[in-house]
C-alpha cells in the first residue's frame, strides 16, 4: 500500500510476520534485531527520525488539546447570537478575530468548538469502520474458497461506488441525520479499503508455519485467527485507519458543507462554510478560517499516517 | 455487477427510508385521499413490493428514472441536458491531472532525495489533505474576484453568449472551463502523482534497470522508457480506483462553479428533497464508474502482454 488512494492488495507488502518468541522464517534473520528491540518500540524510533511526520503529531496533539479544552479557551459560546443588528457578519476585527457570521456568532468560537464535532466524528467513524473492516477481511481472507470470492465482489462493488453520491442519496432520504446516524453511515462507507488490506494480509499469512504449527496443535479457527494473525497485522490496520480518518474529516466537512452533514445551530468545520457558502465574496472569512483549520488538521494526520507507514515497514 | 448491486442497494433504501416515497407533494394537507390513493396507482406505488422492484429495474435499464418532482420534467432529459457537460468538465481535468500527476513523480524520482523530491512531496501531500470546495472557493476568490481573469462561474456568459460569433463562443466556453478543469485537476494530480511516485521507487530497484544503467542508457530514458513503462500498470489501475473520488470532487467543484452538470443536479436534487432525480444521479455515477472500471481492464491487457499471451483479462 503506497497511499490512501490505492489499492492495498495491490502491493501487499511482505512484511515482518511474527512477534518476539514467534517462529520466523530463515529469511527473516537479518531482521532479528529489529524484533528483538520489540516491533512497537522500533516503529516508534524510526517515527521519530521522520521529521515531517513528527510535526505532524505535534499539530495533531495540539489541535485536539485546544478542541477539547474549547470550553476554556473559546471566547464566547458557539451558539450565542451576540448582537443581530451591530454584529452581523463583522469581517474579522481584534475583539473577534475569525470575524462573525451571519447570526451575529463568534466564528474563532465556532471553529473551536467544530473541531470537537468534527474530529471526534471522524475518529469514531473510522473506529467503526476499522472494526468492521478487519472482521470482514479477516473471515474473508482466513474462510477462503467462494466465500472470499463472493465477499470481495461485494467490496469491489461497493468500493466503486461514488461515495459522495451514496452519501448524498442516504442523507437526503433521511432528512436530517442525528451525530450517531452521521457516525454510522460514514463508518460504515469507509471500511471497503480496511477489508481488502486485512484479506490480502491473513491471505498471505494462512500458510506460514507458525499458522500451521497452532492449528496442528489443535488451535480453533478463531483462536487462530484473533491472537496468532489479527495482532501481526494491527500496524497496517493502523496505519490505514489513521489516514482514513484525514479522509473522513473531508467527507463531512464536504456533506456539512451541502448542508447534509452535522445540521445547524451545531457547529462542524464544515457548515461553517456552509454559512457563508453563497456569499463567498461577501464574507470570505466564513469559508477561508474553517477552511484552514480543516487544511491544517488533515494535513497533519496524512503526514502522521505517512509517517507510520514508513516506519512500519522496515523494508524501506 | 456494479450497477446491479447500486441499483438494487437505492431501491431498498428508497424502501427503508422514512415517511412516503412521494414525498413532499402529497403530504398538502389540502389534497383529499382520493386524489393521492390516484397518484399512488399512477406511479404504481399500490403494488406489491416485488412488482415495484421488477418494474423498477425494467425502467432503470430502460434509462427510464420517473419525472423529476422539482423540474416537473422527465429525470432522462434531465441526465441528458447535465452528463455531457460533466463528461467535458472530468475529460478535460482527468487528462490535465494524469499529465501533471506523471510529470511531478517522474521529477520526484529522477532527483530522489533532494530537496526537490522533498518540497515536491510536501506540496502534493498538502493539496491531497486539500478539501475540494474549499480549494473551489479559495480558487473563486483569487482568479475570479481578487485578480478577476476568469468569470466566476456557469458554463457561458449568460447575457452575451447567444450573441456572439462562433469563434468568440467558444472562446467564452474555454474561458469558463478553465478555473473548474485546473482546481480538480490540481486536486487530483496530487494524488496521481504520490501514487506514481511510490510505484516508480517501487521498480526503480529492480535488476533491469541497473542493468540499463550499467550498459550506459542515460539516466533521462533509464526512466522514460524502462521505469515509467513498467509503472504504467499502476497507473491504469489508479485510474479505475481514481474514478469513484474524482467523479466526488466533480460534484464539489460544479456546485462550487455552478457548473450545470450531474454534481449540481444531485446536490440541488438533494436540497429540494427530489428523490428520482437523486437516485437517477447515483446510479448514473456508478455506471461511469463502471465503465471506467472496464476502460482500466481493457488497457491492462493491452499494457501487460503477459496478460495477452494468457488469453485472460482482469487485475493481477
Amino acid at each position: 500500500m503506497t497511499s490512501p488512494l490505492t489499492s492495498p492488495n495491490l502491493t501487499p507488502a511482505p512484511r515482518v510476520s511474527g512477534a518476539p518468541g514467534r517462529i520466523t522464517g530463515a529469511g527473516e534473520l537479518a531482521i532479528v534485531g529489529w524484533l528483538e528491540a520489540g516491533p512497537w518500540r522500533a516503529i516508534w524510533r524510526r517515527f521519530q527520525r521522520n521529521r515531517g511526520a513528527m510535526a505532524g503529531l505535534v499539530v495533531i496533539i495540539a489541535i485536539a488539546a485546544v478542541s477539547i479544552a474549547a470550553p476554556l479557551v473559546a471566547p464566547y459560546s458557539p451558539n450565542a447570537i451576540l448582537d443581530m443588528v451591530a454584529l452581523k457578519s463583522q469581517p474579522p476585527s481584534l475583539a473577534h478575530p475569525f470575524g462573525t457570521d451571519p447570526a451575529s456568532r463568534d466564528v474563532l468560537s465556532r471553529v473551536l468548538f467544530g473541531g470537537r464535532v468534527s474530529l471526534a466524528l471522524a475518529v469514531l467513524a473510522m473506529l467503526t469502520a476499522a472494526t468492521v473492516g478487519t472482521m470482514y477481511g479477516a473471515v474473508a481472507g482466513y474462510v477462503g474458497g467462494t466465500a472470499d470470492d463472493v465477499l470481495m465482489r461485494v467490496t469491489d462493488a461497493c468500493l466503486s461506488i461514488p461515495r459522495i453520491l451514496l452519501l448524498l442519496t442516504v442523507c437526503a432520504l433521511w432528512g436530517r441525520p442525528s451525530l450517531s446516524a452521521l457516525v454510522l453511515v460514514l463508518g460504515l462507507t469507509s471500511w471497503f479499503g480496511v477489508s481488502r488490506l486485512v484479506r490480502a494480509e491473513i491471505m498471505a499469512m494462512r500458510t506460514r508455519e507458525w499458522v500451521v504449527a497452532a492449528r496442528a496443535l489443535g488451535a480453533t479457527d478463531a483462536r487462530v485467527l484473533l491472537r496468532h494473525m489479527l495482532p501481526n497485522i494491527a500496524s497496517p490496520v493502523i496505519v490505514a485507519t489513521a489516514l482514513g480518518i484525514g479522509n473522513v474529516v473531508l467527507l463531512e466537512a464536504g456533506l456539512s458543507y451541502l448542508g447534509v452533514g452535522v445540521q445547524p445551530p451545531l457547529a462542524s468545520w464544515g457548515n461553517i462554510m456552509q454559512d457563508g457558502a453563497d456569499q463567498v465574496r461577501g464574507l470570505w472569512w466564513l469559508s477561508v478560517f474553517p477552511g484552514l483549520a480543516i487544511v491544517t488538521a488533515v494535513i497533519a494526520i496524512n503526514a502522521v499516517g505517512d509517517g507510520l507507514r514508513e516506519a512500519a515497514d522496515p523494508r524501506q | 455487477m456494479v450497477v446491479a448491486v447500486v441499483t438494487t442497494a437505492t431501491f431498498i433504501l428508497i424502501h427503508l427510508a422514512p415517511g412516503d416515497p412521494m414525498g413532499g407533494g402529497l403530504d398538502d394537507p389540502r389534497i383529499s385521499e382520493a386524489v393521492r390513493t390516484h397518484w399512488r396507482a399512477a406511479y404504481g406505488l399500490d403494488q406489491p413490493l416485488p412488482v415495484q422492484f421488477l418494474r423498477y429495474l425494467t425502467n432503470a435499464a430502460r434509462g427510464e428514472f420517473g419525472y423529476s418532482f422539482a423540474y416537473n420534467e422527465s429525470v432522462r432529459s434531465l441526465l441528458a441536458r447535465a452528463l455531457p457537460r460533466t463528461l467535458l468538465l472530468a475529460g478535460t481535468a482527468l487528462v490535465l491531472s494524469f499529465a501533471a500527476g506523471i510529470a511531478i513523480a517522474l521529477v520526484q524520482v529522477a532527483r530522489h532525495g533532494t530537496a526537490t523530491d522533498r518540497a515536491l512531496g510536501v506540496a502534493s501531500l498538502a493539496v491531497y489533505s486539500l478539501p475540494d470546495f474549499w480549494l473551489a472557493q479559495v480558487a473563486l476568490l483569487t482568479f475570479a474576484y481578487l485578480v478577476p481573469l476568469f468569470p466566476a462561474g456557469g458554463m457561458v456568459d449568460p447575457v452575451m453568449h447567444p450573441y456572439m460569433g462562433n469563434m468568440a463562443a467558444l472562446w467564452d466556453r474555454v474561458r469558463h472551463l478553465v478555473l473548474p478543469a485546473l482546481t480538480l485537476a490540481t486536486l487530483t494530480a496530487a494524488g496521481i502523482a504520490r501514487f506514481q511516485r511510490a510505484a516508480l521507487l517501487d521498480v526503480a530497484a529492480d535488476d533491469y534497470l541497473r542493468t540499463a544503467r550499467a550498459k550506459g542508457v542515460p539516466e533521462r530514458s533509464v526512466l522514460m522508457r524502462h521505469a515509467l513503462r513498467n509503472a504504467a500498470l499502476p497507473v491504469i489501475t489508479l485510474f479505475g480506483l481514481a474514478l469513484p473520488g474524482f467523479l466526488g470532487g466533480t460534484v464539489f467543484i460544479e456546485k462550487v462553479f455552478s457548473w450545470p452538470g450531474m454534481g449540481s443536479l444531485a446536490v440541488d436534487a438533494v436540497a429540494a428533497r427530489d428523490y428520482p432525480v437523486v437516485i437517477a444521479c447515483a446510479v448514473v455515477g456508478s455506471m461511469m464508474v463502471a465503465g471506467g472500471s472496464f476502460i482500466a481492464d481493457v488497457l491492462y491487457v493491452v499494457a501487460d502482454p503477459r496478460l495477452r499471451r494468457a488469453g485472460g483479462g482482469g487485475r493481477p
